[in-house]
């Protein structure tokens, strides 16, 4: 079993506490000189499943840590093969993304799957891995809870979510979980109009809304920046039970309703073992490790050069789908929504706002022009895109099919911990 | 007798006399006077003195220094203060003998009247101290070729020595005032140009032609002891040995009376505790280990890190013995401290490189503790207090003179310190640590001694409530001494330790476990020391050690728990050795010793063992059989032979060379992922799937003794260059935890190791200490032709303890008798780090990449120490003595990393450097003790 935070890692931080305690250790800023031999280094990223194609291939290099970038890497041949004799050609759609058709190649249980890439003349290959067959999710719950706050700092409140597995047929399984998380929030003013210039012909350029509220709710939804992965090596029974995935909290992500979404990969051991590592290594809670970093090295070879390190993994893995479970803010821990600087930039009844932004050069279109709260000014007002525009943040007015106003999938007991 | 003169004693005696109260009184009196014989012709002045003193029953107080070198004419009997005035008058120096027979001799006027009974006290000590001395030593004192000699000892009988023409002479050799053995005293015979060294306890012996020889015994910081021995037939003695300076004055870091000159032994420090009680260490606490860093050689990776590596050697491959029992866990709060209480310990010895044959198991170095011996004589206790822990130690005899007990106990009460915090992680955790010491020795007669020793420590960690930690060793030896005809003599050992771990994890529910291992060590040995052949030390025994390793047992902790219970079972394994050494001065300048250690290690069932497909890695999937042995039976077994070779040649009694060549084998190892030691690792024995570790050490050095300004400075340059095969270093990522493989986790690979060590001390005066620097390099590679047996793609990589430049100043001065500062200085490459390197991404998430194991290093090291000691008043009769000791760690508060880490912050990666002291701990420690200051 591996144990998350791994116990040599708590010694030091005991051993800290110590220090801490007496107020004697102390953490500066420091870089040190690196070399930039680790640069520009290949990088797989994408992986075959159970569910239909197109599966995507992302490629890439890697960069220096002070640069910091994506370095999509174009012009490979990318090449996905089963153990049965069929291939499928992946072709680029943009830039370093490399895709199957979408009548292409289909994953299926207990086929094994390899990624052949040709690149700069140099050619890669991954071992084969099977497709196992996936285990479902029987349960997904969360609880409010209280964390209790490090030295300086409050108590923190938030949802606790807690996984738990059906009973996998096979003795042993190895989860990967991808997490994503939904959430609702709203801008601040009714959106009027945006004036679009010449990229929008009639109207004089803009666009009008005849419903005041179409840019006013967003719903969010994006993946968890943090790896979870488990194994049921050393359980009794191959069933995980409330195992602890995410914890998300109290925040204005909670204002309206929150909803998470699981999608349990049960993969190799191998694929395990590099996921688990990437996860360990980079966990930044964990950043004072004590035990010996590495290299961790994917599944992806250089087959000319065996000793190339070649970053990241051709992953093949069953997968399942949770249903996205909502939850909602228990009454009394209400946090103010921070609407930053929404304040009115024109708030003026004498002149004309409307022609002041026609005037606008045509690199701050489009501009966004809101309904001015006061009832007796007709004319629309002028503030920051992102107090009337609620997709600036990201986000899209649509609201997503399981999104229920009235009732929630799942209520939690809202019962503090 | 010799008369203890002391010439800062006498400065001392004769400020108070003659500056502070009488120095406008020039009177001349003369009490009483002697008649000195016609004997005392020749004498050079200090033979003159002690023979007076001894025959006339008078004290001779002069300066000794600037005093003139003469020799005592006497043509016929005279008046001693006439004789004196004779002698001393042209060099301008008067004369006065008091009531009391105490002799003054100045250039100061001098009144003797004026404080009667003012010497008395110092007199009635000298005195005691003398007629203890001479029962022993039976002394007289006579003249024989012109050279003085101070007594004359007669071995033997002529009635035993009727018919022989060869007898064996053999005897201790002990401090006068502690009545403890020295080691290391060399005993020349200046008219054969032969001569002997005492070994750990104090024993000499060696062969002669009956006859009259003379014995010149030295010992550094001693005074030497010129004796005419007549050698009548096979017999022995003891002498007594004084320190060259009072205890008032004692050289605070005398660190090594041993003499590194003479002798084979080579890599070899020795320190007894008495010498490092004012060097600056952490919270206070006087620790053995942590001075043990101060020396060439010793590093870690960093402060608070449990164990030391020596030569380059990891941390397992040192075993610690504390009066033959073996300690598993040297540390307390995870490295902070070590469990050894050095109020209980007497000195120890660390062999860095030809360990002595007795020794074997270990590759890189033994430490051997001494614990000390109860107090004969009377009861007697001593404590102290500081801010981390509190300590008391009681000593006694059980029968006057014959046996004693010590019993020393430490423990924290360094929770309060955890409790000020705000943070309540810390406010929930607590630390506790404990240890206890105890020894008996028993005298049966003149050739028995029995010594039963015991030790116990623990240690409680709670983390937060989420995690906590025990462990404890706990042992007991029993040491029977004989010795045959106080020659030669035999050691009969039996010892039994445990070491036990556990773990309690509670951050995650349903992962919840509590782990348990344990190690157990029974040994018995047998060690003859043969002393009575001409020109050898002999040494030969045998030794057995049965090891019982549980390897460890998982249950869940909680009903909640998913956690299956597992038992990893025992493993058990028998090393045994036999061993033969001889020691043989070939000539007064050349001496070899060689030794040979046949090793023989079985390693027993019951167990199931897995073989895997040969030359392949030892994955699951290559598993092509599983063997199943019964108890007890031989599941596989390894011999092996251990060398030791080594010689010295002396160019002088001050300069010599020595060369040494060994070679160790090592049937148990230390399972530990972690960069710096944590409590979490295990013990395992060498097995089926994992062979034992051999390494060979050579080493050459140059050593000096210079004299300049009265005193003596030890100078020695070691080079050495160490190999070894089969170190186990754990896979990229494994997981220790669990693990019922470890075979298929772990990895045999090859270290190499060298450097240049070069120690500068200085033992006596004011001011004392030691400087030294080690040049060293130390690597490690694993390499195969299969990708997944390779570390670090199969090039060599340094250790992580790998410092190449390390320097340590420590230094003590008196300022008064009452009042000495010491420090230390401390500079070291920084060790080397794996750094993140590159970054990339992987499904979305920014991933780093990191650089090749050990490829950077972290910055420098450089710590400077200060502590002052204080001791309460100096007079003689009073109940109890205490001390002071105000210190500072780290007194430039230089943040000092430890580690260098890397996070994420608003989408940047920053980097911090990690100081663990990063400012200066000032600490005040108060030590008592019954008595005065001297006992």
């Amino acid at each position: 079993m591996q144990i998350r935070k791994s116990g040599s890692n708590k010694l030091l931080i005991l051993f800290l506490i110590i220090a801490l305690g007496l107020g004697l250790s102390c953490s500066e800023k420091y870089w040190p000189e690196l070399n930039s031999a680790y640069e520009h280094l290949l990088v797989i990223d994408g992986k075959i499943t159970n569910e239909p194609g197109p599966y995507t291939i992302n490629l890439s290099t890697s960069s220096s840590i002070e640069q910091n970038s994506f370095n999509p890497l174009s012009n490979a041949h990318v090449v996905i093969s089963d153990d049965f004799g069929n291939s499928e050609l992946l072709l680029e759609t943009s830039s370093g993304k490399y895709q199957t058709a979408i009548n292409g190649i289909h994953g299926i249980i207990g086929r094994k799957y390899k990624i052949s890439i040709i690149v700069n003349g140099k050619s890669y290959e991954s071992t084969f891995e099977e497709l196992k067959n996936p285990v479902k999710v029987e349960k997904l719950n969360a609880e409010w809870v209280k964390h209790t706050g490090a030295s300086n700092e409050e108590d923190e409140y938030g949802y606790q979510f807690y996984l738990s597995t059906e009973t996998a047929n096979e003795t042993v399984s190895y989860y990967y979980w991808e997490l994503t998380e939904t959430y609702q929030y709203t801008s601040y003013y009714f959106a009027h109009s945006i004036y679009w210039g010449k990229n929008l012909p009639g109207k004089n350029g803009f666009e009008f809304f005849t419903h005041v509220d179409t840019l006013l709710n967003c719903w969010k939804t994006k993946q968890i920046d943090e790896r979870f992965t488990y194994t049921t090596k050393n359980l009794k029974i191959p069933k995980l039970n409330r195992f602890i995935i995410n914890f998300v909290p109290n925040s204005e992500k909670l204002n309206y309703k929150y909803a998470l979404q699981v999608k349990q990969y049960t993969i190799s051991e191998n694929a395990y073992v590099f996921l688990n590592s990437l996860q360990k290594q980079n966990d930044i809670e964990n950043s004072l490790y004590t035990t010996q970093p590495y290299q961790i090295l994917g599944n992806v070879q250089n087959v000319d050069d065996l000793e190339e390190p070649v970053l990241g993994y051709f992953l093949t893995a069953g997968v399942i789908e949770s249903k996205p479970l909502i939850v909602k803010r228990p009454i009394g821990f209400n946090v103010p929504s921070d609407w930053g600087e929404c304040s009115v930039l024109t708030a003026d009844n004498l002149f004309n706002v409307m022609e002041r932004v026609q005037a606008l050069p045509s690199r701050y279109w489009p501009v966004v022009l809101a309904v001015d709260p006061n009832p007796q000014n007709t004319n629309p007002i002028l503030v920051d895109a992102e107090c009337v525009d609620c997709r600036v943040k990201g986000g899209v007015p649509v609201r997503p099919a399981f999104w229920d106003d009235n009732s929630l999938l799942n209520t939690p007991d809202g019962k503090i911990k | 007798m010799i008369f203890p003169t002391n010439k800062i004693y006498f400065l001392k005696l004769f400020d108070i006399l003659f500056f502070a109260f009488f120095a406008n009184c020039p009177i001349f009196s003369q009490n009483r006077d002697l008649i000195v014989t016609k004997d005392y012709n020749n004498l050079a002045w200090e033979a003159f003195v002690q023979k007076a003193e001894h025959e006339l029953k008078v004290k001779i107080y002069y300066k000794t220094e600037e005093f003139p070198s003469f020799t005592i004419q006497i043509p016929q009997n005279t008046l001693l203060s006439s004789l004196l005035t004779n002698h001393l008058n042209k060099f301008g120096y008067q004369i006065a003998i008091d009531k009391n027979n105490n002799v003054f001799i100045s250039k100061e006027p001098i009144n003797t009247t004026v404080i009667p009974g003012f010497f008395e006290n110092f007199i009635d000590d000298q005195n005691s101290l003398k007629l203890e001395n001479e029962q022993q030593m039976n002394a007289e004192f006579i003249q024989t070729n012109n050279e003085f000699i101070a007594r004359e000892i007669t071995v033997g009988s002529k009635k035993l020595g009727l018919n022989k023409s060869k007898a064996v002479v053999s005897g201790y050799i002990k401090d006068a005032i502690t009545k403890k053995p020295i080691s290391g005293a060399t005993i020349a015979l200046s008219d054969l140009s032969f001569g002997a060294v005492t070994d750990d306890e104090g024993h000499f012996s060696f062969q002669l032609d009956k006859g009259k020889y003379n014995m010149t015994v030295s010992y550094v910081g001693s005074k030497e002891e010129k004796i005419e021995v007549s050698v009548l037939s096979d017999g022995s003695f003891e002498l007594f040995l004084e320190d060259e300076a009072i205890l008032l004055n004692e050289a605070v870091i005398s660190a090594n009376k041993y003499d590194k000159v003479k002798g084979t032994e080579m890599g070899i420090e020795k320190i007894t505790t008495k010498s490092i009680k004012e060097i600056p260490l952490v919270m206070g606490e006087k620790d053995i280990i942590k001075v043990a860093l101060l020396l060439p050689g010793i590093q870690t990776v960093g402060e608070g890190s449990s164990g030391f590596n020596v030569r380059g050697s990891p941390t397992d491959q040192n075993l610690f013995y504390i009066n033959n029992l073996p300690i598993y866990n040297t540390s307390h709060l995870a490295g902070f401290f070590s469990s050894f209480n050095s109020d209980v310990i007497d000195e120890f010895t660390l062999y860095k490189s030809n360990i002595p044959v007795k020794f074997g198991g270990r590759l890189s170095s033994i430490f051997e503790i001494k614990a000390k011996p109860g107090n004969k004589e009377r009861y007697t206790a001593s404590g102290g207090i500081s801010p981390i822990t509190g300590r008391i130690l009681f000593e006694g005899p059980i029968k006057k003179n014959t046996s004693s007990f010590i019993i020393g106990l430490r423990s924290t009460y360094s929770d309060w310190l955890l409790k000020l915090a705000k943070n309540p992680d810390i406010k929930e955790s607590s630390a506790n640590f404990g240890d206890a010491i105890a020894n008996f020795t028993f005298n049966l007669g003149n050739k028995n001694q029995i010594n039963l020793f015991s030790y116990y420590s623990y240690d409680q960690m709670d983390l937060a409530k989420r995690t906590n930690y025990n462990y404890k060793n706990i042992g007991s030896s029993l040491v029977w001494k004989h010795s045959f005809n106080n020659v030669n003599s035999h050691d009969l050992s039996f010892v039994h330790s445990i070491y036990n771990f556990s773990e309690e994890n509670k951050d995650i529910a349903v992962a919840s476990y509590t782990h348990s291992n344990k190690l157990e060590h029974t040994e018995i040995k047998s060690s003859f020391n043969i002393n009575n052949i001409k020109n050898h030390k002999i040494n030969f025994g045998l030794n057995s050690i049965l090891y019982q390793v549980h390897r460890g047992t998982y249950e869940p902790l909680s009903l909640e728990s998913l956690i299956d219970s597992k038992d990893l079972g025992k493993e058990k394994g028998i090393e045994s050795a036999l061993f033969f050494s001889d020691e043989w001065a070939l000539s007064p300048k050349l001496s070899v010793s060689a030794g040979l250690r046949y090793n023989l290690f079985a390693y027993l069932g019951a167990q199931d063992v897995n073989v895997y497909l040969d030359n392949f890695p030892k994955t699951s999937a290559n598993i092509i059989d599983t063997l199943h042995f019964k108890n007890n039976e031989i599941i596989k077994s390894y011999g092996g032979l251990d060398y030791r070779i080594a010689a010295n040649y002396m160019f002088s009694n001050d300069f010599s060379i020595k060369l040494s060549y060994n070679r160790q084998h090592q049937y148990i190892y230390m399972l530990s992922n972690s960069i710096a030691i944590s409590p979490d690792y295990k013990w395992k024995l060498s097995d089926y799937n994992t062979k034992p570790i051999v390494g060979d050490q050579y080493a050459a050095g140059l050593y000096f003794n210079t004299y300049w300004g009265g005193h003596t400075y030890d100078l020695s340059i070691e080079g050495y260059y160490k190999n070894a095969k089969n170190i186990v270093e754990i896979k990229d990522g494994a997981n220790l935890i669990m693990n019922e493989f470890s075979e298929q986790s772990t990895l045999q690979g090859k270290m190499d190791a060298y450097g240049v060590e070069l120690m500068l001390k200085k033992n006596t005066g004011k001011l004392n200490g030691w400087f030294n620097y080690t040049y060293s390099k130390t690597s490690v590679k694993v390499d195969s032709e299969f990708p997944e047996n390779k570390i670090n793609f199969g090039y060599s990589y340094p250790s992580n303890y790998d410092k190449p430049h390390a320097l340590n100043l420590v230094a003590s001065y008196r300022i008064k008798r009452r009042l000495s500062v010491s420090g230390n200085v401390v500079y070291s490459t920084g060790r080397p780090i794996t750094y993140p390197t590159a970054i990339y991404y992987q499904n979305g998430f920014k991933t780093l990449h990191y650089s090749k194991r050990n490829e950077y290093r972290i910055p420098d090291y450089f710590r400077v120490d200060l502590s002052v000691s204080i001791e309460g008043n100096l007079k003689k009769n009073k109940l109890a003595h205490g001390s002071w000791t105000f210190s500072v760690y780290n007194l430039t508060g230089r943040n000092n990393a430890y580690s260098v880490y890397f996070r994420y912050e608003e989408g940047k990666i920053n980097g911090y450097k990690l100081s663990i002291f990063g400012s200066p701990i000032v600490s005040l420690t108060y030590n008592f003790k019954l008595g005065n200051y001297a006992n």
